[in-house]
């Protein structure tokens, strides 16, 4: 919506299935868990190299509404999995 | 980009139903997903990304500590808290995400300090004066759609942001 006012605009995405409903001008998707989107706490190494990425990926020449998939996963727990089954928050 | 109906009940995909099924039993039993039948318009920033002014926006349920938390009933909050680019302190409050987490360490969900760690560096221009947080139930889009998301828009474009980062929790 803000790129149909003027404002370039790059997401990140945890869901894809609900952001190919809203349709943003280009997404990134992060499979990380809800309330870490970009990494672990304190986590700086993957916060800054997701940020990094999202940002770049601001200047790609992916068509509108695309999501691009970075690559992130989460390996260090089944929180992520707990959360898509709304286990837990 | 238009506005229409989402699929009729149970056709969404993965998640998008397991929480439509969700929110509609616990929260708001005639919530559905707002959906559009084409993608916003895509552009590119007008400044390379060492030059451009990015502009954070969250809907983490992020505010200032003295501000107002957002609205934490049934019906969601579609308002936002603008939060100066050098706050030393934020606040978190959404009922959707645990948010001890991101108390521990904001970036997780709000990477302010991250983006001013980037511009230190020169990997992006500069960090745009104002931030922006929502909080992400937001059943009712209507005055999103029409209120508050065009006045964040014309907030950024006097700033002269150049690209807006958009994260959720």
């Amino acid at each position: 919506m803000l790129d149909d006012h003027g404002v370039p605009t790059v997401s990140i995405t945890q869901i894809p299935e609900i952001t190919e409903l809203a349709q943003p001008s280009l997404s990134c998707f992060v499979a990380h868990p809800f309330g870490l989107t970009l990494g672990n706490i304190d986590d700086k190494d993957t916060q800054r190299a997701v940020l990094l990425a999202v940002l770049e990926a601001a200047y790609s020449d992916a068509p509108a509404g695309s999501i691009v998939d970075l690559g992130f996963t989460w390996e260090l727990d089944d929180l992520r999995e707990r959360q898509l089954r709304n286990e837990a928050l | 980009m238009t506005e229409t109906k989402g699929p009729s009940m149970s056709d969404y995909r993965g998640f998008a139903q397991l929480e439509y099924d969700h929110v509609r039993a616990n929260f708001f039993a005639d919530f559905d997903w707002t959906c559009f039948d084409t993608p916003s318009l895509r552009t590119l920033p007008k400044r390379p990304l060492s030059e451009a002014r990015v502009a954070l926006i969250s809907t983490a349920g992020v505010h200032l500590p003295d501000d107002s938390r957002h609205a934490g009933g049934a019906d969601g909050d579609h308002t936002y808290r603008a939060i100066p680019a050098d706050a030393a302190e934020v606040a978190l409050h959404h009922g959707g995400y645990d948010t001890r987490r991101a108390r521990l360490d904001p970036d997780v969900v709000f990477p302010l300090n991250l983006l001013r760690e980037l511009a230190n560096d020169g990997l992006i221009g500069d960090v745009a004066p104002t931030a922006y947080g929502f909080m992400g139930y937001i059943p009712h889009t209507g005055p999103l759609l029409r209120e508050t998301g065009p006045e964040v828009a014309r907030a950024l474009i006097g700033d002269a942001v150049d690209l807006a980062l958009l994260v959720p929790a």
